[in-house]
């Protein structure tokens, strides 16, 4: 299956970790991506803060480098998809500001008339790879070992797509997939804080500190989530009053790919395991692994 | 009847004239000022002025207070209000409209640097097509307190240890089109 593929800035920085394990396993779940050429910045929450025209031109313009392959556009990052989204929304029900974004693009000699379809990696591989396929390439059960599924906020809502934006359920299917256990954790869908690790740390923390509290309430070995913002908060909550967490406070929170390529036997290393910030999250989650293995057998 | 109300709100109500007149705030006069949207957000206890009451303030043509809030640009855009209001309002789009109205107004709170933050964005992304943390970070950490860089030591030295700091900043290939584009775009502005 061939596909367009969107990464957003995180993932050649903060998040490469989610761009190389997504890599890693791509080719087990028969998946090639062909990254956009001279894609940029989708805007995010922050460009449409300051200047709306500006953050629907710089989303339309990877719209209108997209449309003539005819593929559909695969992004891993939840911000980016939801911009995306929007700004393909806005450009097909017409209008001035629509208007306003052609005439953009149209000064950069770039044109969009609406054909490109964008797809969030997670709901992409239920819906698309399927839940079966994935099934097939888990080689090591992660039976008993309890997974806390954490959505955020913006790949569920104001957009849900198929899922439930209350209760989504596609983040579950897929570590049901692994043989693992997807914990009920009523903060799921709560927001991490996003922007406000940086802009306002006593509030971002605070935030990101009770998800991972509830995370740990409900007993899970690690939390998963297909948002590399979330993954970033939710590691940078756990340095508290200047040191990293001992080995039995530590939470690891991996990138849902990770986590992917854990049941498919693909190697910490190419997993990028190291390049969590929590020191050690390589030894823990592999220490867990097999502790799991171990003691179901398999 | 609807545009009776915003005639008569003209002379001291501009601020609700002009969400209301965008397509994210149509339904903004449909407030029941039911406070779902406060019990949803996630930052509203650490709020001085909680969601429903921006929306009252709008209404009562306190727009100073409102611009001059930091509310908006403590929304998170978790977009919860927005999945959550009886009265449909679109109200994180809202609150980005907000935000970019005390920009563009000069209204923004001085004692708050959170909307500088969103305005560095902007710049790095306009001037290199993709965002820069590493340049975001230091730029914002600099117009904050060039101390607080220090408290950051520990955390930024294990970020740049794991490879996820980029240093060298991206180069676009299609420079020339993107700059034509963004120069366009920021003229357009609604």
């Amino acid at each position: 299956m061939k596909c367009l593929y969107y990464p957003g800035c995180s993932q050649k920085g903060t998040s490469r970790s989610y761009e190389e394990s997504l890599f890693a396993i791509s080719s087990k779940l028969g998946v090639s991506l062909h990254e956009l050429e001279d894609w940029n910045c989708c805007g995010t929450t922050s460009v449409v803060a300051v200047n709306k025209v500006l953050s629907l031109a710089l989303a339309a313009r990877n719209l209108a480098l997209a449309e003539p392959e005819g593929l559909p556009l695969v992004t891993p990052c939840p911000s980016c998809w939801l911009s995306l989204t929007r700004a393909n929304r806005v450009i097909k029900e017409g209008g001035p500001l629509a208007e306003k974004v052609r005439v953009a693009l149209a000064a950069g000699g770039l044109s969009y008339n609406g054909g490109t379809v964008i797809r969030h990696l997670m709901e992409f591989m239920v819906n698309e790879i399927g839940l079966e396929r994935i099934g097939q390439c888990v080689s090591t059960h992660l039976t008993g070992l309890r997974v806390a599924p954490y959505y955020g906020c913006q790949v569920v809502r104001p957009y849900a797509g198929e899922d439930d934006p209350y209760d989504p359920q596609n983040l579950e299917k897929l570590i049901d997939a692994t043989g693992a256990l997807p914990v009920s954790f009523e903060l799921k869908t709560a927001c991490c804080g996003g922007a406000m690790m940086a802009t306002r740390k006593d509030i971002g923390r605070q935030m990101s500190d009770k998800i991972l509290q509830g995370a740990r309430t409900v007993e899970a070995d690690l939390v998963v989530t297909p948002c590399p913002l979330c993954q970033l908060n939710l590691e940078l909550a756990e340095y508290k009053n200047g040191r990293w967490p001992w080995e039995e406070a530590e939470l690891p929170v991996l990138n849902l790919t990770q986590f992917l390529g854990l049941a498919m036997d693909v190697s910490p290393e190419k997993l990028a395991l190291s390049r969590s910030i929590v020191p050690g999250v390589k030894r823990s989650v592999t220490g867990a692994l097999l502790q799991t293995v171990s003691t179901t057998g398999e | 009847m609807k545009s009776k109300t915003l005639v008569q709100a003209k002379e001291d109500h501009g601020l609700l004239e002009e969400i209301a007149a965008l397509p994210e705030g149509e339904r903004v006069l449909s407030c029941l000022q039911c406070g779902t949207c406060s019990a949803t957000c996630p930052v509203a206890a650490l709020l001085e002025h909680s969601p429903r009451r921006i929306f009252a303030m709008i209404r009562a043509g306190m727009k100073e207070q409102v611009l001059g809030s930091v509310t908006p640009w403590l929304c998170s855009s978790c977009y919860d209000c927005t999945v959550k209001c009886p009265a449909q309002i679109k109200i994180t789009e809202v609150m980005y409209a907000l935000k970019r109205r005390s920009i563009r107004e000069g209204l923004a709170n001085q004692n708050s640097d959170v909307h500088r933050f969103y305005q560095l964005f902007t710049e790095i992304v306009c001037k290199h097509g993709r965002i820069h943390e590493l340049l975001l970070l230091l730029k914002y950490m600099a117009l904050r307190h060039p101390l607080s860089m220090l408290s950051q030591g520990p955390v930024g030295l294990r970020m740049f240890g794991t490879g996820c700091m980029r240093v060298q900043p991206h180069r676009m290939k299609y420079r020339e089109s993107f700059a034509k584009i963004v120069d366009k775009a920021s003229l357009l502005e609604e």
